[in-house]
């Protein structure tokens, strides 16, 4: 029983993690590599006192997740990598108790 | 005789110095000290921002060959958007900014500048000509700029009291030159050889 919840959950994480990255980096704008904790909004506008474009960019706060930090807040890769290591232990869960079974 | 001479030299002087300003770095409404910088890498491309700027420079009104100044940028007001990233930015590996905390540029002189004035401001290109001082070391080192002066007016006082230089620079460091490795092979693969910055500068006269 607990090899097969650690097996679903294993799934289910590893899926819901991958989806999360996607969708943060969907929302970023760009494939993220690495984590956010801002984003940079560029800014372009022809300025009519100075008769020129000036560009500025602002950071905007917010947390986005990254594939491969390898640091707190992880990456998806290492949290896929614990989340794949939980199925791995379900996995030797059911293999043993079959062994004993058989 | 001798305090005629005298005279003419300080008359002469007056004359050949007047067009010198000296200005000072402000923020004023919407115009903030900025500078946006990239390093581009086959595996990422970082986009940065700075915004501790201080400093004051001098330009020659009149023909816009002489100028100097120095610029100082806190190096911890760099941002890249990942704090985790920001810390070894400023770690010893990379700028070590608990021994060098900021990064300045001396500026000498500006190098072909071209004037194109109107009745509104008078706008100037040219290569500015500096130290550039970085991790501890000093380099010579040139930078594109666009210098946009304003005579105080009506305009430049509904942002602040004096005539106004809008400065920006377009230039490349190269982080060897200036004894930053990194951590590990990180430089060439995550980090650019160079960083490309821009910078915008607003200077209010003194």
């Amino acid at each position: 029983m607990l090899a097969k919840v650690l097996l679903t959950l294993s799934v289910v994480l590893t899926l819901a993690t991958l989806a999360w990255w996607v969708r943060d980096s969907i929302d970023y704008g760009k494939p993220l590599l690495l984590s956010k904790t801002a984003r940079e909004v560029v800014i372009v506008e022809h300025d009519r006192l100075f008769g020129q474009e000036i560009k500025r960019v602002e950071l905007q706060p917010g947390r986005w997740l990254g594939l491969f930090d390898a640091a707190p807040p992880f990456g998806a890769v290492p949290l896929c990598g614990l989340w794949l290591g939980l199925g791995a232990l379900g996995l030797w869960l059911r293999k043993r108790s079959q062994m004993h079974v058989s | 005789m001798l305090c005629r001479l005298f005279l003419l030299l300080v008359i002469g002087l007056a004359t050949v110095w007047a067009g010198d300003k000296t200005f000072v770095l402000t923020n004023a409404g919407k115009y903030r000290n900025q500078a946006q910088f990239t390093s581009s890498a086959p595996l990422e491309t970082i986009v940065g921002t700075a915004d501790g700027f201080s400093g004051e420079f001098m330009l020659d009104i009149g023909e816009f060959k002489r100028a100097s100044g120095t610029i100082t940028l806190q190096v911890r007001s760099m941002k890249t958007g990942n704090s985790t990233r920001d810390g070894h930015m400023y770690g010893s590996d990379w700028l070590d900014a608990n021994r060098y905390p900021t990064i300045a540029f001396r500026l000498k002189r500006l190098e072909s500048p071209t004037v194109t004035r109107d009745a509104d401001r008078t706008v100037v290109k040219a290569v500015a000509i500096g130290d550039f001082t970085l991790h501890g070391i000093t380099k010579e080192l040139s930078a594109d700029v666009t210098i946009t002066y304003l005579e105080r007016s009506e305009k430049t006082r509904a942002i602040i009291e004096g005539d106004l230089a809008l400065v920006q620079a377009n230039f490349s460091v190269p982080l060897a030159e200036f004894g930053i490795k990194g951590k590990g092979t990180l430089i060439g693969s995550r980090v650019g050889e160079k960083i490309t910055v821009e910078a915008t500068l607003l200077g209010v006269s003194k």
